[in-house]
């Protein structure tokens, strides 16, 4: 039994991240190479046979996708649960203050009666495909294989559930403020029937089913979520403010903040991605997959919007503008 | 002859079993002896006046002291290491 | 303010299932991943999580739970605790970060599988405020003995909280077959299940247990922690509760034993060696508050009967063989830790002065005849000076299922078996005849698992020496363990001896 000698010697922080000669920040102290699925041959050590170990190995081990290093990956605003926490504790506590003044102004009682109906068929079923990002968001916790990937992911499924939790409260307002529209009835059957939403259910759909984890990021957070963002959230809004609803686009543009957030970490790991050989070309065929159920979606959603011709093509245009910062040319 | 046949050895008083690599042609004598320095003195107390013998687990007598590993165990078979 | 009250929109919030027409239901939920019993859509709509919190309510009162967790912290900054604090009880902490704190982060991925390929709304909502949670105590975790390292005592054992369960040291094998088996390699229905009996029952034993002793020992930054993660499981623990109940309802209450028996027991051996060899053996003995089976009895077997109760099921049909190891088990384990410290990131106390000894007769009546005999050999070449006869040079069995050595009744009451299996060619060994049960409960699963034994002679493990399997294990000599009271334990045994004469 070896009689060590009693160590004195302090480290400066973990091994691994000792290497550099700064001091490292709270975030890369907690989101660093955390994760043990990713350091062995196989997912687990149950057999290679199980269902999961041979998903694991197919869409995330055997990606198109590749990096000799994606725990090298830093989300840009180094979110930690900590500052998750107090940031959106703050950001609630704004929302609340605007849902309670505007119960106070009476304003679903005041909303013209030619807008009430567009926002039971295109605002209240949105809900679906909100808890769906939501779920799609889960799916990059798990299957990321990078730990800082995991946890911006978290967030990001953090703010899906928030949103949720938001439209729910504003459906169950304006079912009671304004009754016989429909609102908190109608929206599944609108969400599956409706010719408006058909172009985003469908991508919402394939996007969930989309399980090699790179080919996730891209359907979700290059094509889904910025069509949600331009069309659901940008140009109803618009449409809003033309007739009398504030409140909509106000609480657009907060959810609007969770999702720049998710749009500076997607292009920070596009560019990580970028550094690999080979990720090129990988990430253009997604797009060249990707982008075009986006922008259906995009236009036959904003065609349902009431005196919008422009809406569909503006959404169109500001989602390729994004793409286009992320280094895409479709 | 290589020391390649491996026997799981419990000794009597010992908290746990353990692994012993053996010839297969050593008698259960020699295993005592292969086992016993490492044990007996040490997380047992030695007891010159009792003979150790081999069992396995499951039987309940013991092995005869000559009788060969290759003819009474399989490789990675329990026995206990017992003082009588 | 004139909010709605979340009843008002808590519904809404959960009803998101929709029938899927451009790709189909199984693939958006594939059964392998969210339901290998068929039970249905229909039944899933049943599915009532009894914790209901909303976002906005979540995120006051976790930064709240922060705050005060890192004021604690902030005040505790310049005491001189841990420069002073009893070895024995920094070891415990070591081997708490080691163990638990990157579990917690891949728990985070087990919720948040819950919450993708969960078929119920709010089944898929808790397991994202779950999956949340799990980010939170990794994250406290890891930034409360990050600076354990800048102290310069043992830094390397307080790094192995972020890099242990990422190596190949026995412990952290036995740490991911286990936690693997209950947590991730299932669908979510039995992850659901699995999960529960550990968060509901065994979690406790680590973060109550711990967090009491922890205060006992004036460590109130350690208990504030601990105390402030174990206040989110109640939670999250939840749902797998719910899941039982749904099963239960279903007509699989059958289903339901078998997974909880199975859990009940995985988690049973991995928190023996964790948590039970700490209270009985590395908490300072003048502040022990209980035995690790008096710690058991009242927080775990109390609430899993009431657990089981309320769900109709049965105490696992080997009740009896647990109690009967409750008696035992730890000790042996302690044994075999204590005398390989270098294949471990802490420094094992032997626990084993006279005063200690008779705390331990106390509380496990005949330990001095059983375990005490192993002791009173050992301690004797201690005090003879012959240290070379403390070594461990003849190696355990390792269970095929617990990762742990196969240990037993030591002494006077002699009883070690290895309850081994011929499975298709190969045998197999298992500590207990539960580990063996539960290998044959899906044989499968198990059956090509090479634990560290089979690493070694199978030649995995190179070279094939002593210094091979340490580095295999990925300690140095930073790292592994040794005596943390440098032997000073020995001089109470000649101030006894001293005494007697």
């Amino acid at each position: 039994m070896p009689m060590a000698e009693a160590k004195t010697k302090a480290l400066r922080t973990w091994p691994h991240l000792a290497a550099r000669r700064r001091r490292p920040s709270e975030y890369e102290i907690v989101s660093t190479n955390l994760h043990w699925r990713t350091q062995f041959e196989e997912y687990s050590e149950l057999s290679p046979s199980l269902p999961i170990n041979k998903w694991y190995r197919k869409y995330v081990r055997e990606s198109p996708l590749r990096h000799d290093d994606w725990d090298g990956f830093r989300d840009p605003d180094e979110v930690t649960y900590r500052t998750y926490t107090v940031a959106q504790d703050g950001q609630e506590a704004y929302v609340d203050g605007l849902l309670d003044e505007h119960d106070e102004l009476g304003h679903d009682a005041s909303l013209p009666d030619e807008w009430v109906p567009v926002l039971a068929r295109l605002y209240t079923p949105g809900r679906f495909m909100l808890h769906a990002v939501q779920m799609a968001s889960a799916y990059i916790v798990i299957a990321a294989p990078a730990s800082t990937v995991t946890c911006t992911a978290a967030f990001q499924m953090g703010d899906a559930l928030r949103w949720v939790a938001r439209l729910a409260y504003r459906t169950a307002e304006l079912a009671e403020h304004r009754p016989g529209f429909g609102f908190a009835q109608q929206e599944r059957r609108v969400w599956e029937q409706d010719p408006a939403w058909q172009g985003l259910r469908e991508l919402t759909e394939r996007a969930l089913v989309a399980y090699d984890w790179g080919e996730a990021i891209v359907a979700l957070n290059v094509v889904l979520k910025p069509a949600i963002d331009e069309a659901f959230l940008r140009q109803l809004a618009a449409a809003g403010r033309r007739h009398g609803d504030t409140l909509l686009g106000l609480l657009a543009d907060a959810q609007l903040r969770d999702s720049d957030r998710s749009r500076r970490w997607t292009k920070a790991l596009v560019e990580y991605a970028r550094q690999h050989p080979g990720n090129d070309e990988v990430l253009a065929r997604w797009a060249e997959k990707w982008v075009p159920l986006g922008d259906r979606a995009m236009e036959t959603f904003a065609a349902a919007l009431p005196e919008s011709p422009d809406a569909g093509a503006t959404a169109v245009r500001d989602a390729r503008a994004f793409r286009t910062s992320l280094g895409f040319t479709v | 002859m290589a020391a390649d046949f491996p026997v799981g050895v419990a000794v009597q008083g010992d908290y746990e079993t353990r692994l012993v690599m053996i010839e297969p042609d050593a008698t259960m004598d020699d295993l005592c002896a292969a086992v016993a320095p490492f044990v007996v003195g040490r997380f047992v107390p030695e007891q010159p006046d009792k003979t150790m013998r081999i069992k396995h687990q499951n039987n309940a007598e013991p092995f005869p002291r000559d009788a060969r590993v290759k003819d009474v165990l399989v490789p990675w078979d329990p026995v206990e290491l017992l003082f009588l | 303010m004139a909010l709605l009250e979340r009843s008002r929109w808590y519904d809404l919030a959960r009803s998101t299932n929709w029938t899927p027409t451009y790709v189909r239901e199984d693939e958006i939920f594939p059964p392998d991943m969210s339901d290998v019993y068929g039970l249905g859509m229909d039944a899933w709509e049943t599915y009532d999580e009894p914790y209901k919190v909303s976002f906005r309510d979540y995120v006051r009162v976790q930064r709240e739970k922060d705050t005060g967790v890192y004021a604690v912290r902030e005040a505790l900054a310049r005491s001189d605790y841990y420069e002073k604090a009893d070895p024995g009880w920094m070891t415990v902490m070591k081997a708490h970060y080691g163990g638990v704190t990157t579990v917690e982060f891949a728990s985070a991925s087990t919720q948040a599988r819950m919450g993708r390929f969960g078929k119920a709304g709010g089944l898929r909502n808790m397991g994202a405020f779950g999956s949340l949670d799990e980010i939170r105590h990794t994250q406290t975790q890891l930034v409360f003995s990050h600076e354990h390292l800048q102290r310069g005592n043992d830094p390397e054992q307080f790094a192995w909280s972020h890099y242990g369960n990422r190596t190949n040291n026995w412990v952290n094998l036995a740490v991911r077959h286990t936690f693997e088996d209950i947590e991730h390699t299932r669908d979510v229905v039995e992850t659901a299940v699995m999960t529960s009996v550990f968060e509901v029952m065994f979690t406790n034993l680590q973060f109550i247990g711990l967090a009491a002793d922890a205060a006992k020992q004036g460590d109130h930054r350690f208990s504030s922690l601990i105390q402030s993660i174990q206040s989110d499981e109640a939670r999250h623990a939840q749902i797998g509760m719910e899941v039982m109940r749904l099963m239960v309802r279903e007509g699989r209450r059958a289903e339901v034993q078998r997974l909880v028996d199975i859990s009940f027991w995985r988690n049973w051996r991995a928190f023996a060696p964790l948590t039970g060899i700490a209270m009985d053996y590395y908490m300072p003995v003048e502040r022990r508050e209980h035995s690790f089976k008096e710690f058991m009895e009242e927080w775990v077997i109390a609430q899993f009967d009431r657990t089981i109760g309320d769900l109709g099921l049965a105490r696992p049909w080997y009740w009896d063989i647990f109690l009967d190891e409750l008696e035992w088990f730890v000790h042996g384990q302690h044994l075999g830790v204590w005398l390989l410290p270098n294949t471990v990131w802490w420094n094992p106390p032997c626990g084993v002065t006279p005063a200690e000894r008779d705390w331990l007769e106390q509380k496990y009546p005949g330990w001095n005849a059983t375990f005490g005999r192993c002791w009173d050999v050992i301690t004797k070449n201690v005090l003879d000076g012959k240290l070379d006869k403390i070594q461990l040079e003849i190696f355990p069995l390792i269970c095929h299922m617990s990762n742990l050595a196969i240990t037993g009744i030591a002494g006077d009451g002699f009883r070690v078996k290895d309850h081994y299996l011929d499975y298709e060619g190969r045998r197999y060994h298992f500590g207990s005849e539960v580990d063996r049960w539960i290998f044959l409960q899906e044989p499968n699963r198990y059956k090509d698992y090479k634990n560290i034994l089979d690493r070694y002679m199978d030649g995995t493990i190179q070279p094939p020496t002593n210094g091979g399997f340490l580095a295999y294990m990925g300690l140095n000599e930073h790292s592994w363990g040794r005596d943390p009271h440098n032997w000073q334990w020995n001089d109470r045994f000649r101030a006894r001896e001293r005494r007697a004469s």
